[in-house]
């Protein structure tokens, strides 16, 4: 019964994007709300802080809806944010190291716990929810001992602190927007344009299709943790040179925001389906009703709620799209 | 004698498709009908419209004597008509009495459930129905395929269904199980006077089970013949609109051409045991085998799925040892596997990346994807298998059955293998789609190319194969070729 060819052979009529503009809209509208609500913020300065503020959760966002693309999750990677900065933190402090040394070795420690969590799922082939749980605990453990629970704070200055978090091009463009636009970049050739990117796709679609069509489907779940966690470890390096503290509990609930924002942009929790732009403007989104509200005037309090709102509505949308696919 | 239910002038519309035009069925109680058809004949859209799971444009349906229009699926159980559907909506760890029972009202003593009561009744229904004894707390998750349709069935009858619509219901099961829900479906025509639609597109089912079958093509009646009047050629005639043109491959000899594959006594622990063959350049080598023979297991840890537990597999005179498939891909081998849903598509991915994931997984990862190449792939193999497709951005799902089918073979043929492994080829298309992947493959033979076939199609192996290796309880029974390759043959080695 399938005869109906619509006769446009070469329409294009590209998937993907059709569903990111969706996205988009949203973002606009809701954009268009606030403006009209407060006059403070559709201007640059608050464009600006809102992109300085999505720049961490967008990082770890967009490199965790390649990893829920490829049918897993991390719900360590608030945890392996800390231990990033702990770690950095305690060789500059208690071992006397260079920043720029220290912030490399913490990175590293990202790199070796997110190949942990891919070694762990992939061979012993449990639920990444579960093992990615018991692995944040691990994981934040570490931190607090590390730390002994307490907050470190950087009292020297040095060029690090300007290159990840507090110098502003041109004097008023912060430069984590760049380390943002730049990892988005990456993340989208990576994910979007490279024979990588489609592996990622296939394997979490249908994993055994994936499997006999010779893609190696553990290697590519592996990569996509050690991407998370690359991810996580970049990002507690931009918390760091911002802030120039760093706490042993920073980052908790980062995981399920990072969710959070694949979800709304489009990232199908079954795997298979998402996209890095869906993923940023889903962060975006996010920044958005969260400043929104402040500027409005609302109850701290209210905001998660909202928060809660917009991802149930995107989640709604979301089924009702995939259900209108027609997909049995 | 008045009919149970009576089908006049349907028709449905789907957009600008005729779905069914002015299609009339006549349903006597105490018979089976059979209804046949290719995909998209328009079989489902009838049983739905039947089961009220949808309403039809126009046309009436009577239904004992009295005008039948359906609000809902619901309604059209409340009056005895029930659907039986392919796959089967169960909950495994209940007991089989509690998934009998199941639904809006649940036999209970004020708010606990009244697990005697059900026991017991289970026990009458099966008693009354299928004239058997069980235990009804065994949770059905541990029950075979066929006790688990029985189940679904005593469902259905408990509920005072007239008439039930089986669609497909034989699709999960093994032949002896197939033999046994079809023994009970007699039964209970004979002996509780219910009627039955049986749709179904395998032709020996449809003659074995069926008092009449209705044929449907392109959405209208075609023919309606009586049991007498049964014959697989007419049947195939006149669901296809002509008959299966394969040609008989040409036997041609193959003991002199060059060796390219040989499994020395691979086994399976689980599945087969020391099985050995070796296949020639040019050859098409046969699998044959009922379900649960090994036949299965054994085409598909050619491919490494799962790796062997003894013995090797040589291909090209490299002796690959227990194979991989990453191994046996480098080494030009393909694999078609038996079920395309699980095991083949990707639902989510358009039909460009489906038809190049072979090419783009043996590509490194960092190799840059342009989309306008694979769809320059889709563009030649679309000509040369004549797959039908309307945009190559489309998900693949929007294809029919046999052109996924065709679209999964293009797959390997991008990558030019010099072995083909293929798992059920022709499984769940229409007749059409299956004399023309018979052509390609025996092309592809012709071409040099060495191909393997498991099916579970017996007639079809022999219409395809120069050669063909009986399988019987995971052992090979005999190698048939030449003279020896025929019908009687297959079935006794296959079956004794």
């Amino acid at each position: 019964m399938n005869k109906a060819p619509t006769k446009n052979h070469r329409s294009k009529s590209n998937i993907v994007l059709g569903r990111d503009f969706g996205v988009l809209i949203a973002a606009i509208l809701i954009a268009v709300f606030f403006t009209i609500a407060s006059p403070v913020f559709l201007t640059a300065y608050n464009f600006f802080n809102l992109l300085r503020q999505t720049a961490q959760l967008g990082i770890i966002a967009m490199a965790m809806t390649m990893l829920i693309i490829s049918g897993e999750f991390d719900l360590s990677v608030g945890a392996i944010y800390a231990v990033t900065g702990v770690l950095t933190g305690i060789l500059v402090k208690n071992m006397g190291l260079n920043i720029w040394l220290a912030a490399f070795i913490g990175f590293l420690a990202a790199l070796v716990l997110g190949f942990v969590n891919g070694t762990l799922i992939s061979i012993t082939k449990i639920n990444s929810f579960i093992g990615t749980l018991s692995t944040q605990m691990i994981f934040r453990g570490i931190a607090m001992v590390l730390s002994q629970g307490q907050p470190i704070s950087f009292l020297q200055s040095s060029l690090f602190f300007d290159a990840f978090g507090r110098a502003e091009i041109f004097g008023n463009i912060p430069v984590q927007i760049l380390w943002l636009l730049a990892w988005t970049l990456i993340s989208f050739y990576l994910l979007h344009r490279t024979s990588f990117g489609v592996k990622v796709f296939a394997t979490g679609d249908n994993r055994l299709a994936a499997d006999l069509s010779g893609i190696k489907t553990t290697r590519v779940k592996k990569t996509c943790f050690i991407i998370t966690s690359a991810a996580a470890g970049l990002s507690s390096l931009i918390s760091l040179a911002f802030l120039k503290t760093v706490t042993p509990t920073q980052g908790s609930g980062l995981e399920l925001e990072a969710i959070a924002a694949g979800v709304i942009g489009g990232t199908s929790m079954s795997g298979g389906v998402g996209s890095i732009l869906g993923t940023f403007i889903g962060t975006f989104i996010m920044a958005e009703v969260r400043t929104g509200l402040v500027l409005m005037g609302t109850d701290a309090y209210v905001q998660d709620a909202f928060v809660g709102l917009v991802i149930a509505l995107a989640v709604i949308i979301n089924v009702r799209f995939s259900i209108s696919k027609g997909r049995s | 004698m008045q009919s149970l239910l009576s089908v006049q002038n349907i028709s449905k519309h789907f957009g600008n498709i005729h779905a069914l035009r002015n299609v009339s069925l006549d349903i006597s109680p105490k018979k089976i009908i059979g209804l046949a058809g290719e995909n998209g004949a328009g079989k489902s859209t009838l049983v739905r419209i039947i089961c009220g799971a949808i309403p039809c444009d126009s046309g009436e349906m009577k239904y004992q004597g009295r005008p039948y229009k359906p609000h809902d699926v619901s309604d059209a159980e409340s009056l005895g008509i029930s659907v039986f559907h392919q796959e089967i909506p169960i909950c495994p760890h209940l007991s089989i009495a509690a998934n009998v029972f199941l639904g809006p009202t649940i036999p209970s003593l004020r708010i606990r459930p009244d697990w005697k009561f059900m026991n017991n009744r289970c026990i009458e229904l099966y008693k009354k129905f299928l004239d058997e004894d069980i235990d009804p707390t065994i949770p059905i998750g541990e029950c075979s395929a066929a006790e688990q349709q029985l189940a679904l069935l005593v469902r259905v009858l408990s509920r005072n269904a007239k008439l039930v619509i089986l669609d497909e219901p034989t699709t999960a099961l093994s032949a002896p199980e197939v033999e046994r829900l079809f023994d009970s479906i007699k039964r209970l025509r004979d002996e509780q006077g219910i009627g039955f639609i049986f749709v179904s597109h395998l032709l020996d089912e449809l003659m074995e089970l069926s008092d009449e079958v209705f044929v449907l093509r392109d959405g209208e009646n075609v023919g309606h013949l009586y049991k007498a009047e049964f014959s697989a050629k007419e049947l195939s005639r006149l669901i296809a609109g002509r008959s299966i043109d394969v040609q008989h491959r040409s036997a041609k000899g193959f003991a002199e051409a060059e060796i390219t594959l040989e499994a020395r006594s691979v086994s399976l622990s689980k599945s087969h045991e020391d099985i050995s063959f070796s296949v020639h350049k040019g050859e098409v080598f046969g699998i044959a085998g009922l379900q649960g023979s090994g036949r299965s297991e054994v085409i598909s840890s050619l491919f490494g799925l799962p790796p062997l537990d003894k013995g090797s597999v040589i291909i090209q005179g490299n002796d690959l040892g227990r194979i991989t498939i990453s191994k046996a891909i480098t080494a030009g081998v393909g694999y078609l596997p038996e079920d395309r849903k699980t095991k083949g598509i990707f639902p989510d991915l358009n039909i460009a990346k489906n038809i190049g994931i072979v090419s783009i997984a043996q590509s490194r990862d960092l190799t840059s994807y342009n989309e306008e190449e694979y769809i320059k792939l889709v563009d030649t193999m679309a000509g040369k298998l004549s797959i039908k497709i309307s945009n190559p951005k489309d998900y693949i799902s929007t294809l029919s059955g046999g052109n996924q089918q065709k679209a999964m073979l293009a797959r390997w043929l991008a990558l030019s293998p010099s072995i083909l492994v293929l798992n059920e080829p022709t499984r769940g298309v229409d007749i059409g789609a299956k004399s023309e992947i018979a052509k390609i493959i025996s092309d592809m033979a012709e071409a040099g190319c060495t191909i393997i076939i498991a099916s579970s199609e017996m007639e079809e192996l022999l219409l395809m194969c120069d050669r063909i290796m009986v399988m019987n309880r995971g052992r090979a029974r005999i190698i048939l070729e030449k003279e020896s390759l025929t019908r009687e043959n297959l079935f006794f080695y296959a079956m004794s």
